[in-house]
Parts: structure tokens; sequence; C-alpha cells
């Protein structure tokens, strides 16, 4: 049993639940502006961003294709651009050392991105 | 601006000093058998969830945990433009408030979490894992994939919180009240909270070490936490400041 009395991770979190996400900002992974590594930390934000719209995107796509509201052809088209996506992020993630993992950012008590 | 900590039963004893935002004093009003514990802020800056502003709000509900019978902490920012509205508030929902203050009466919160390890749940886990060299003949090929990668997740998903519900049976029937499995964390975490009796706080205890003995075994990976006790957060039943 942890902290018997007191503030524990679990009350703030709590508290954390109905906090504005602005003020949650400083609490994200912070950018390094270390100049050594600026290039690969924007690369970072800039791709986990893309490939969270992409997984939004194709949570949508695969509603609309379950709901019939996508023909053959869209299904077709819509697939093979979402694949494509993922290659990209994935490949370009990879020129920059950075695995899907690192692109999962964590945003505190919202938890992770994806 | 008048800013709330909680609403309590009177203590039984005397009033405690706690210190609030800023250190400024908690000051009480008095609504005959109950009081809100309040403080008045400057300007919606103090409401600034910084690590001291969240602690001093959890430690205000803490301390008075220990000297009234019940209390309903208030979440985190809850405000009221002036006094005049709070009390406005108050009697309004008045019935309410006594209401929820006897559903926590000499109750403490337990919260019981799951951090899932991805070994202990590969199916869920497959899910987040997308980078990956296959490449699916087609497009439709891919998102009737993906598709068929979530309903495995979907299906895994339910069998580990429903064995999670199982495992914690025992200590739901030992609370006044349990939450549901929430997930948190996008699905990486399941939290609980149970609402114990203070007078059977000590058997609840002895049935949580049995539970997460079971728990650790059925996901022999993953890490669990117990903690507790803790003011009610889950089970306060307080509506809402908006419209005051």
């Amino acid at each position: 049993m942890q902290q018997e009395t007191g503030i524990g991770p679990d009350t703030v979190r709590d508290l954390g639940d109905t906090i504005d996400i602005g003020a949650l900002k400083n609490r994200i992974d912070h950018l390094d502006l270390d100049p050594e590594t600026v290039e690969r930390d924007l690369a970072r934000l800039v791709l986990a961003l893309v490939e969270f719209l992409r997984r939004l995107m194709e949570y949508q796509a695969i509603g609309r294709m379950e709901r019939g509201t996508l023909t053959e052809e869209e299904v077709e088209r819509v697939g093979t651009a979402l694949m494509k996506a993922r290659d990209t992020i994935s490949g370009l993630a990879g020129q920059f050392g950075l695995t899907e993992e690192d692109l999962r950012l964590d945003l505190g008590p919202l938890g992770k991105l994806f | 601006m008048l800013y709330l900590y909680a609403l309590a039963d009177l203590p039984l004893r005397h009033l405690p000093e706690i210190p609030g935002h800023d250190d400024a004093a908690v000051r009480y009003i008095i609504n005959g058998p109950w009081l809100a514990a309040v403080a008045e802020l400057p300007d919606k800056a103090s409401l600034k969830p910084t690590a001291e502003s969240v602690s001093a709000h959890a430690n205000v509900s803490a301390r008075l945990m220990q000297s009234c019978p019940a209390i309903l902490p208030a979440r985190y920012g809850q405000v009221w433009s002036s006094e005049d509205r709070f009390y406005h508030y108050l009697r309004d929902h008045d019935e309410a408030i006594q209401q929820a203050l006897r559903h926590v009466r000499g109750m403490q919160e337990f919260g019981f979490r799951l951090d899932l390890s991805e070994a202990d749940a590969p199916e869920v886990a497959a899910l987040r894992h997308d980078f990956s060299d296959d490449r699916p003949a087609s497009g439709t090929a891919y998102l009737q994939g993906q598709q068929a990668k979530i309903a495995r997740s979907d299906a895994a998903t339910s069998e580990w919180i429903a064995l999670l519900e199982r495992l914690t049976g025992p200590l739901a029937l030992r609370a006044r009240d349990a939450s549901r499995v929430k997930l948190v964390n996008n699905g990486r975490s399941a939290a609980m909270s149970f609402l114990v009796s203070t007078d059977r706080s000590a058997d609840w205890k002895a049935a949580a070490e049995q539970t997460a003995q079971s728990v650790k075994r059925a996901f022999r990976l993953s890490r669990l936490s117990v903690t507790g006790p803790w003011p009610p957060y889950r089970f306060a039943r307080l509506t809402a400041a908006q419209g005051y």
C-alpha cells in the first residue's frame, strides 16, 4: 500500500483531469534547444503530430468503411494514401534516428499522444 | 473570486488551520451541520495548476479528512465570481450536498491501478506498433488489416478488463461503492476506486493484499499500485459550479 496519507500520484492525477490543457504545455516533453539536437527534436514533434493526425484519419476511414459510406474505389484510394503516409513518416523518423515509441509524446496526466 | 476546496461535516473538535493557495489560510463558511472550505483568490492567474497549487488543494482535503466525519473534495479549479453567488449555489444545492455527505460519511477512498505491460497484452500492444515492413498488396487490404487489428485489440481489452473486474470482485464486495474500471493513459492503464468504511479498512486492506497477489499472477509483467486512504474524490457527487 503506497502513501497512507497525504498527496499521492493518484490524487494529483485525478485533479489533473480537470486542468486546462493549455496549462499542460510545460509538462509535455520539452524541446531541447541544444544546437546538436534541435533538428531531431523538431522532427520528433512534427512527425508525432502528423502521425497522430494520420491515425485519426485512419480510424475515421475504417469507421466509414464499416458503415459502408465509402465506395470500393474510395476505400482503395484512402487505404493506399494512409499506407504510403505511414511508410513516409516511418522512413523520415528513421532518418532522424527516431522510433515509433519516440513519437508517442508524453502529455503528462493525459497520457501518451497515441 | 471564491475558490472551493471542499465541503465537509463540521469537525468533531476544532476547525483546523490549513494553508491553501500561496499559503493563505483557508477559511470556513458554516452552513448548519456542514461547512465549505474556501479561499479568496485575487484572479484567475492564481488558478494556474502548478505543483504547489495542486498540492495545496489536495492537502486541504487530506487535512479535513482527519477532522471531519464526511468530506466532499472539490475538483481543482472550482471558483465563484462572488461570495453572494456561492451562497446562492449552497442554498440551491443544500439537500444534494447533505445527501452526498451521507454517502461518504465515515468512508475513505482507495485506488487500484494497473499499468499494463505490453508483454501481458500483446494483442492490445499490436495496435500501437504500426511502423512495420508489411506491404499489403493494396490499399483495401491495408485498411482491412488495420480493421482486424483494432477488432483484436478491442476483444483483448474487453478480456483483460473483465479479468481484472473478476479479480477485484472481493474488494468491491467489501466496499460501500466501487467505480467501474476506467481506462486511462490511452488504454495503457486501468484505474478503479473503492469507497471503504473506515471501520472496515483493515479488512479491505487485507483483501487488497490477497487480490494484489492474484492480479500479479494474471498480469505478471504489469505494474500494480494500491493507494490510499484518500478523501473520496471519485465519490464526491458534487454539482459543478457552472451557472453560478
